[in-house]
């Protein structure tokens, strides 16, 4: 190669960076800081396919999930709820109402799994919170309720716990220690317990994740806004106030991202602001039309207590996003 | 459909009963076939004598005719003026009468009529040591001796003699326990136990038959010992199986067990074997072990100690060291299992008839065994190893019960015990030295010496601070001994002793009282703390002068260093405690000075070490008591002077030992005093850098640092102090971080100038100053002593030059990616480095500059470093295109550019040769970047596809020198490629409507695997290499092609096994065995055959054992007998018809 054709090059490499410098530049572009989430990813798969290869190996039927399931709803129920919760009729009428929706996605949704049997119940407690059992025990808090504002939510939130259930999260979280106790007893089971926790606790985020997915799927296919999600999340992250720290160094930036990645490794559930992030490539994925489509929302019907499948209103019908598109900022050094 | 399927199974399993059916019907005819290839292989190996003898006198007669031209040997000197072929003829007929003596006659007679074709001109051609190796196969041929071929460890073989005739006689016995246990529910208990008799019975005696034939002799000995498993089985039922129930008597039970256990042993003896014997005897282990738990205590010590003799006495007999190791070890737990559990809890003190019950067993059994190690002849080192564990075990297991037992039941008598013990372990060691059985004398005489010497703190108490110097003196004696007796083992023990005294004395002693000796007087410090020294240093004389002779050459500098180090850490520990304040760095500094005055005067080298050591600890004190002083305290005025006093000592430290650099050249040991001397200026900079953080003002601090470097840099041109170098390179990395740090830290402005800029300034001047100096120093540099020490060669002074281009690309570094932090445009970061890398690789080649062209790479490198940190994970578009995509393109042409004109740049430059291999990290790095970039820019369950894809370019691609790069490249994509398709396709199971995106996805990679392993194969047979015969599964992985199957077999089973499940897996198993098997015929790959034959097997397995886990009762056992039968009978007919169905597979 001459000497010229090569000074060419580089001349055609420095412009090519010039131009995506000034296109970069005059772009908004999102925060931009040192992570180590290729590393995290990479290895994560590592021990998630070393984790699968285990699951495999200690799989529990679907009678015998239900067993153990109902045995830890027994001792949630047990526990009680919060005194200055709802009072206990009110309870037990959202509790039917949130069931008619699960039956709705269950029907109309195409989970994976058949013969599951999904219940419902409500916690009269101040804290925000749904979760799921294994065996198909679905508790959602009176708070949660609180926060929602329309069935499409209610939905999307109830499908994520289906999710769990369905794509066994939640039964595969205590399936080494069920296979430990049944090996060596409590000692061995509780052995197990912290080492698989360990473990596990690497993808947790990557499950919420999924079952996100899951349960947009669920709802989009039962008919509802696929958008419930991300409106549930938009009012969380308003109610914690979470603001992204500024790193003004490199020391801060080198800091952040270790401190990010231990922090997303330990992390149970991912952030709020990301969750609203994965919608959108759920959507993307899913080719859900957002704009043109013609979703359910059902604000009126959350708002009486009684499901589209009782009463179905066509002003509850609607067409376009429920929720803006994000748009992204420029953060200036002061 | 399950039936159809069971079918198929029961078909699978019925194929080898046929097979053996029809071989069996044809046998008459294969025993003629077989009879005649004897008869073949016979005659052949009768041809093949008489071609190696008649070559061999060829050779012989060549030899003769050589030496007949020689004039050495006197024999041949006659026949030297006969014709050659008359010479070739008679050396024949000498070497045939030779031959004669072990030969069969024809092949003599044969060798002395039949004359040679071979012309002498043409043998006396040859090379003499060609004739020479041509003997060696008429020696062996000549000695009777069969050639033997080298046995190789065959899979087929393995699988089909061993493995499955094992598995057939597991399977077998899993029927029978079936069996026994419907029976148990039908039958009486005599019933049971007959039954179990009878078929132990049965299996003895087939394997009996079996063994006397050498062709099943393999196939007999597992059936004798099932027999024996299932007799010894049954006589355990007998008792403690309350269906089977026939015996009360625990003893008697016991007893049989035992007897059944003796009788395995006595079987195993017939095969002179160690292994089985030991196994045997572990049965005999396991009959005490359950007697433990259920007989009384003088039963289990009679029974225990008996055996425990036998066992001694065979050992003694056959000298199984093995056996005795092991019998040991599975006796004293045996004992343990019984004892502890009865003594633990027990409180009572018990009479000493009582004890003496207990005790006499114990030692009995530990004399035995103790006798059987020690009146052993010297054994070979191996077998040593193994009687030194039993000594071992002995020792721990002995001892260690003996003493819990007196401990437990009789206090005051453990001291005698100890003491008896240890006097006996002493006297065993006196034995064993004078046997010159090393190891065993070694451990007894440690376990002597810790007996007797832990027996005194016993009598004084553990808290006697008078325990050290007590210990202190035996130490001395054991030196003394290990002095007098040239012994290195007694020597190492004292000085260990010694450490841990030293420890306890600074650590431990007074426990929480740490160096503070709360409680104890000056007296008691004065004799703890100077008694270690005044030890340490009096050791240290007398070993480096009187003793010098009886140390070994190797111990003498460790030694000195180790007794003046402890010595000097204790009596700093008393200085220390003395003077805890201010004042502390100076008085430590001044006792370093002493010490290297002392090392100096003396040539004393550790003693420089010594004072570096005391120079370090007063920087330390520096940094915790000089540092804490606060600006109301009064002595902070005093800071600066007490710093600079420490610095000052610190640097004629240096001065001082100096010696010890130039000395160095001469001696490679004094290595150590020479890092202490460097490290002694070092440490004086460290003090100066401490002063000037604490007490300059932080803009000044760069300045200073770097006229610090300009001081030392001329100090050590003027001087010839040519370390002080490193301290000067030292001040300026200081001076670059202060810099760095400037903007964050310190105030805005200096004499109302921007302070950075001051700074800056100020120091780049001095810099400056300092590079010109380096300049003036680079002519004389390596001419100087001192330089050559510090430098060692040209390159190492030509990086300290380089430093400062360190500096300007470290500097362009720091500033892009500041300003793009500051305007929040990191994605261009991994960019702008990529490109400046680009430019200063085309400098570097119109310079010729190597140093420029490390740098390129070096702002490659970290710009892929960036991006993988950064740019990857970024979302956000720019139109229509993602800005991850948009950053990390022009990144990939940057990379694909320094790839493709590697070589071009690197040429004409001295690099070195690992610097050349440089080129490879760029093909990686190109693989990373794309395979990254398709990871988060595609659909993820699509990802793996692309990544099988690439792997497939890659290998396409693959030719030339680079061609083993891009190979390993591409298996590495692929490896990645099914941990992705396990840990996130399988996982997550994507799906797009109802569409499973698995079902494209998986197969599709899959399916690239498959050509790519295609294309590897191919090239495999089209350039065939000579490929060692793989012997382990790690040496059969180094073949390419055997990655790439494994990765498609992983993929193929983990797909199969995540979306199929129940008697359906079963099927796609068995489909992708036959697969596999297919495919190992089409590619001639033996091992894809063999990973299928394995896949089918396991699905027979599967099919009886866990698709059939429903079936109970009769067709439940019917079905196991039938499965270990099958194989069984594959087994047989593998060992009968082994030939021929080694050329079917």
């Amino acid at each position: 190669m001459s000497t010229r054709l090569r000074l060419a090059i580089v001349l055609a490499l420095v412009l090519t960076v010039g131009v995506v410098t000034w296109l970069v530049t005059t772009q908004a572009t999102p925060e931009q800081s040192l992570s180590l989430a290729v590393l995290v990813d990479t290895g994560t798969e590592t021990v998630r396919s070393l984790d699968r290869l285990g699951k495999l190996a200690t799989e529990v039927t679907l009678g015998e999930e239900e067993r153990i399931g109902a045995g830890i709803a027994a001792a949630i129920e047990a526990g009680g709820g919060d005194p200055e919760g709802a009072a206990a009729d009110q309870r037990a009428v959202a509790a039917a109402y949130a069931g008619a929706v699960v039956a709705e996605l269950q029907e109309r949704g195409g989970p994976r799994r058949s013969g599951v049997q999904y219940r419902v119940k409500v916690l009269g407690t101040s804290e925000i919170n749904a979760f799921a059992v294994a065996g198909g025990h679905l508790y959602i808090t009176t708070a949660m309720l609180g926060l929602i504002e329309s069935e499409a939510e209610l939905a999307a939130v109830l499908g994520h716990e289906m999710a769990h259930v369905d794509l066994k999260h939640c039964i595969e979280r205590i399936q080494y220690e069920h296979a430990a106790a049944k090996l060596g007893g409590e000692p061995l089971e509780a052995m197990v317990g912290i080492g698989a926790g360990l473990v596990s606790i690497g993808f947790a985020d990557d499950l919420e994740r999924e079952a996100d997915r899951m349960g947009t799927i669920y709802a989009a296919h039962a008919g509802y806004h696929p958008q419930g999600g991300q409106l549930v999340f938009q009012r969380l992250l308003r109610l914690s106030g979470a603001r992204p720290e500024a790193r003004a160094n490199v020391g801060a930036e080198v800091r952040g991202m270790l401190e990010d990645a231990l922090e997303g490794y330990f992390r149970t559930h991912p952030k709020a602001s990301e969750r609203i992030a994965g919608y959108d490539r759920v959507f993307r994925e899913q080719g859900f039309e957002l704009d043109s489509g013609r979703y359910y929302v059902g604000r009126q019907n959350y708002a009486d207590m009684q499901p589209r499948a009782a009463r179905e209103l066509d002003a509850e019908w609607v067409t376009g996003r429920i929720f803006p598109p994000r748009s992204a900022k420029t953060r200036r050094l002061g | 459909m399950e039936g159809l399927l069971i079918l198929f199974g029961l078909g699978v399993l019925a194929t080898p009963f046929v097979l053996s059916v029809v071989a069996l019907a044809n046998s008459g005819r294969i025993a003629r076939l077989d009879a005649r290839l004897n008869e073949l292989t016979v005659e052949l190996a009768r041809l093949q004598q008489d071609v190696t003898a008649l070559r061999s006198d060829a050779h012989l007669a060549t030899g003769a005719a050589l030496t007949a031209e020689a004039p050495t040997p006197a024999a041949t000197a006659t026949s030297a003026q006969m014709p050659s072929a008359a010479v070739r003829v008679e050396s024949a007929v000498a070497s045939g009468a030779t031959a004669v003596v072990a030969a069969p006659p024809s092949v003599a007679t044969e060798a002395v009529v039949e004359p040679s074709p071979t012309p002498a001109a043409a043998s006396s051609s040859r090379p003499a040591p060609q004739s020479v190796a041509g003997q060696e196969p008429t020696a062996a041929v000549a000695a009777g001796v069969p050639l033997k071929p080298r046995r190789t460890w065959n899979v087929e073989e393995a699988l089909g003699r061993q493995i499955f005739l094992w598995a057939g006689v597991a399977a077998v016995s899993v029927g029978v326990l079936f069996l026994l246990y419907l029976a148990a529910q039908e039958m009486g208990a005599a019933g049971k136990v007959t039954l179990g008799f009878i078929g132990a019975g049965v299996l003895f005696g087939v394997g009996f038959v079996a063994e006397r034939r050498e062709r099943y002799r393999q196939f007999g000995r597992p059936l004798i010992a099932g027999g024996c498993a299932i007799a010894y089985f049954v006589t355990f039922a007998m008792h403690f199986i309350p269906a089977a129930r026939l015996i009360d008597s625990e003893a008697f039970a016991v007893t049989l067990l035992l007897a059944a256990g003796g009788l395995a042993v006595a079987l195993s003896l017939r095969y002179r074997h160690e292994w089985t014997t030991t196994l045997s005897f572990l049965l005999i282990f396991l009959a005490l072990g359950i007697a433990a738990a259920k007989t009384d205590a003088t039963f289990n010590l009679v029974a225990t100690t008996t055996v425990a003799a036998a066992l001694a006495f065979l050992v003694w007999r056959l000298a199984w060291d093995r056996l005795l190791a092991l019998g040991v070890a599975a006796t004293w737990v045996t004992l343990g299992c019984w004892l502890l559990p009865n003594t633990w809890a027990r409180t009572s003190a018990a009479d000493r008839l009582e004890l003496f019950r207990l005790l006499l067993p114990l030692v009995c059994t530990w004399l035995a065994f103790g006798l059987a190690v020690v009146l052993r002849r010297a054994p070979a080192p191996r077998a040593e190893r193994w009687q030194g564990l039993a000594a071992l075990a002995n020792m721990i297991g002995g001892f260690g019960l003996a003493m819990h037992l007196v401990y437990t039941l009789a206090p005051p008598l453990s001291f005698v015990v100890a003491l008896a013990y240890g006097a006996a372990y002493l006297g065993a060691a006196v034995w064993l030295y004078r046997r010159q059985r090393r190891l065993a004398y070694l451990l007894s005489a440690t376990m002597g010496l810790m007996l007797l010497g832990l027996v005194s703190p016993l009598r004084l108490g553990f808290g006697s601070y008078w325990v050290p110097s007590l210990r202190l003196f035996g130490i001395e004696l054991l030196l003394l001994a290990g002095v007098l007796l040239k012994e290195r083992y007694f020597r190492t023990l004292a000085y260990l002793v010694f450490l841990a005294t030293m420890l306890e004395v600074l650590l431990v002693k007074n426990g929480a009282a740490l160096l503070s000796f709360a409680g104890v007087t000056f007296h008691h410090r004065l004799v703890l703390l100077a008694g270690t020294s005044v030890a340490g240093f009096v050791n240290v004389g007398l070993l480096r002068r009187r003793w010098r002779a009886a140390l070994c050459p190797q111990e003498i500098p460790g030694v000195f260093y180790f007794f003046s180090t402890t010595a000097a850490a204790t009596l700093w520990a008393l200085v220390a405690y003395e003077v805890r304040d201010l004042w502390m760095a100076p008085v430590v500094a001044a006792l370093s000075l002493c010490g290297m005055l002392v090392g100096n005067r003396y040539r004393l080298p550790d003693f420089a070490v010594l004072g570096t050591l005391y120079a370090a600890t007063a920087v330390g004190a520096v940094l915790l008591f000089d540092l804490e002083l606060s600006p109301s305290d009064g002595p902070r005025a005093l800071r600066p002077i007490i710093m600079s006093l420490v610095a000052l000592s610190l640097a004629l430290d240096y001065v001082t030992c100096r010696r010890w650099i130039l000395a160095a050249a001469a001696s490679p040991r004094l290595t150590l005093p020479r890092i202490a001397a460097v490290a002694a200026s070092g440490l004086a900079c460290v003090v100066v850098f401490v002063l000037l953080l604490v007490d300059v003002p932080h803009a000044f601090v760069a300045p200073a640092a770097a006229s610090m470097t300009v001081v030392l840099f001329y100090l050590a041109l003027r001087y010839d102090l040519a370390e002080l170098l490193v301290e000067g390179v030292g001040f300026t990395v200081f001076a670059a971080v202060v810099l760095v740090a400037e903007p964050w830290q310190f105030p805005a402005h200096v004499f109302g100038v921007p302070a950075r800029l001051f700074g800056a300034g100020l120091t780049l001047a001095l810099w400056y100053l300092a590079e010109q100096l380096l300049e003036r120093f680079w002519a004389r540099a390596l001419d100087a002593g001192a330089a050559r020490l510090v430098f060692g060669s040209r390159r190492r002074f030509f990086k300290l030059v380089a430093g400062y281009l360190i500096l300007a690309t470290l500097g362009l570094v720091w500033s892009v990616k500041h300003e793009a932090m500051a305007y929040d445009k990191n994605l261009l970061v991994a960019l702008l480095w990529g490109v400046a890398g680009v430019v200063y690789l085309e400098i570097s080649r119109l310079k010729g500059s190597p140093l420029w062209w490390a740098h390129g790479h070096g702002l490659v490198g970290l710009g892929a470093l960036h991006l993988f940190l950064v740019s990857f994970v970024q979302g956000g578009t720019v139109g229509p295109v993602s800005l991850r995509a948009l950053t990390v393109l022009p990144f990939l042409l940057v990379v694909l550019y320094v790839y493709n004109t590697f070589a071009s740049t690197a040429a004409g430059l001295s690099l070195p040769p690992r610097a050349r291999g440089l080129k490879p990290a760029y093909l990686y790095l190109i693989a990373a970047i794309v395979a990254g970039l398709s990871m988060y820019e595609l659909m993820r369950a699509w990802v793996i596809v692309a990544w099988a894809l690439l792997a497939l370019a890659m290998l396409w691609r693959a030719q030339g020198e680079m061609q083993r790069h891009w190979r390993r490249c591409a298996l590495i994509l692929v490896a990645a490629t099914v941990v992705r398709t396990i840990g996130v396709n399988l996982y997550f199971r994507d799906e797009i409507g109802a569409f499973r995106l698995n079902l494209a996805t998986v197969p599709l990679a899959a399916l690239g695997m498959v050509v790519g392993y295609g294309m590897l194969r191919r090239a495999e047979l089209r350039e065939p290499r000579p490929v060692a015969v793989a012997r382990s599964i790690v040496a059969a992985l180094r073949r390419p092609v055997v990655m790439w199957l494994s990765a498609l077999v992983v993929l193929a089973t983990g797909f199969v096994v995540v979306e199929a499940e129940g008697t359906i897996l079963t099927v796609w198993l068995s489909v992708e065995g036959a697969a596999l098997v297919g495919l190992g015929f089409a590619a001639k790959e033996r091992l894809s055959r063999l990973l299928g034959l394995w896949m089918l097997c396991f699905c027979i397995l599967k099919l009886f054992i866990y698709d059939l886990r429903d079936l109970s009762g009769v067709p439940r056992i019917m079905s196991f007998i039938g499965l270990g039968l099958a194989l069984i009978a594959v087994s047989f007919a593998y060992t009968r018809f082994k030939e021929r169905l080694a050329e079917i597979l």
